[in-house]
């Protein structure tokens, strides 16, 4: 099985140059972790050492090796797939929060979630564009004593739709993307079962995304879907924006799934300038942008916490307020400010967007 | 007599001293680390006492078809509702329409 992701990854084009390991955030602050060393073990045929240890769940699939790569090694599939053996096989690795999010999924197969949030925008349930709002009602819930808000996320994004006459039907839910980077392929494909099913009922032409996960799962890992998939960045990036010149000054953490997933760098920076705001750039930006340290659910602890107060201190170098697309990012550097002596404001894209656009 | 809470509800259910640990050692009230009680699956129920309440757990027992108990430890003046983990859980679970599998004790 390891052979048969060895070409498909191909991983049989690895020179040993370890750029890759040079450049893993994981890496830089635990040496022992490599991800040179696991492609390595995988080409000799030390199966066990690969499959068997916990350095398979360490990595963030932040894509970062993939992009330095002078041989073009799919890092990415070649560690979801050793997962996806490694899971048969018992390992599953820690997961965070008592493995909450790693188990809800599977309860949202038979259940839909049902919230009253959208009291301050309006929806329509027959509407041709329908926005994905994926877990954010859960993460409401956990995540309120570090200052997250999920509802304000879906409801600006619905509000700012309001603004271009827009008015969305709302899908939340799972997108699938945690079960599908921890190797659980057969949760993720009745998550993406389901999910096809509730979004060929709505027959939209449009289906916007605040969250990059949902995005770049919906984007990259569904089957075709018939309708035009977006980022509210990319939505906003096509319409006039009437914004006002105040001088704010944020910096703009990219996420890992929106940027080097995806190569969408412009449209949030573009969108952001045009209502007035100055982005500072961090020294690590776009492509070469550091991981909030945690991705899955899966093995946050001091790695992670050494990640993202590296990637805090970055930010306070040039700004004091900080800009992500991203709730779990947002979720996570917001957990780290809370027990650090550090102020740095963390806020949704959308957030921002919303009270600035006229 | 036990001197640990959630050995005490695992005899309970279970009518016998299963841990010969608890035989041998001493452990104090609340002492939930050195503790092997993690939970007690009877029918279609799934038992936890408060002190050890795994949320995994029990979202994947709700997923397989269980109902849920939490008791509230024997040797703890605590409410079972002012767990936070549980507070949070049953909180997602009034989100699915799912709350009313969570009985607590």
């Amino acid at each position: 099985m390891i052979e048969e992701l060895i070409n498909k990854s191909s991983a049989y084009y690895c020179v040993e140059c370890r750029k890759c390991s040079s450049i893993c955030p994981v890496t830089r602050v635990y040496g022992k972790f490599s991800p040179a060393s696991i492609v390595e073990r995988a080409l000799i045929g030390i199966e066990d050492e690969v499959l068997k240890t916990g350095d398979i769940w360490k990595c963030l699939s932040c894509g970062l090796c993939h992009m330095i790569c002078p041989s073009g090694v799919d890092f990415l599939s070649f560690i979801r797939e050793l997962r996806n053996i490694a899971r048969e096989n018992g390992n599953v690795g820690i997961t965070t929060h008592e493995g909450i999010f790693e188990s809800m999924p599977k309860l949202l197969l038979e259940n839909d979630i049902e919230v009253e949030w959208m009291k301050n925008a309006e929806i329509d349930d027959d509407s041709d564009v329908l926005y994905f709002a994926g877990c954010l009602p859960f993460f409401d819930v956990m995540f309120k004593e570090v200052g997250f808000d999920g509802k304000k996320i879906a409801e600006s994004t619905v509000s700012i739709l309001n603004k271009y006459g827009i008015k969305p039907s709302v899908i939340y839910g799972c997108c699938g993307h945690d079960a599908f980077w921890n190797g659980d392929e057969n949760l993720f494909n009745s998550i993406v079962k389901k999910n096809m099913k509730k979004v060929r009922e709505k027959n939209a032409s449009k289906i916007i995304f605040s969250c990059p996960e949902c995005y770049s799962i919906f984007k990259k890992y569904y089957p075709e879907i018939d309708a035009e998939l977006m980022h509210i960045s990319e939505f906003m990036a096509r319409q006039e924006i009437k914004g006002e010149e105040n001088g704010e000054e944020y910096t703009f953490h990219d996420s890992c799934r929106l940027g080097k997933h995806l190569g969408i760098y412009n449209e949030p920076r573009d969108v952001l300038k045009k209502v007035g705001i100055d982005i500072k750039e961090m020294e690590h930006n776009r492509e070469m942008a550091v991981c909030c340290g945690t991705s899955t659910w899966m093995s946050c602890d001091w790695k992670s916490e050494e990640i993202r107060k590296g990637r805090i201190e970055e930010a306070l170098k040039v700004a004091d307020a900080m800009i992500t697309t991203c709730p779990k990012c947002q979720i996570h550097f917001k957990c780290t400010l809370s027990h650090e002596n550090k102020k740095l404001e963390v806020k949704d894209f959308v957030e921002v967007i919303a009270e600035r656009i006229k | 007599m036990s001197s640990c809470p959630s050995s005490a509800i695992y005899h309970i259910y279970d009518d016998s001293i299963l841990n010969t640990k608890f035989m041998t050692e001493e452990i104090s009230p609340f002492d939930c680390f050195n503790c092997n009680y993690k939970y007690i699956e009877e029918g279609d129920e799934l038992i936890f006492c408060i002190k050890r309440f795994d949320t995994g757990k029990c979202i994947d027992g709700l997923a397989n078809g269980m109902n849920i108990v939490v008791k509230k430890c024997l040797f703890s003046d605590e409410k079972v509702e002012d767990d936070e983990k549980l507070y949070k859980l049953r909180k997602m679970l009034k989100m699915i329409k799912m709350e009313d599998k969570i009985k607590v004790e």
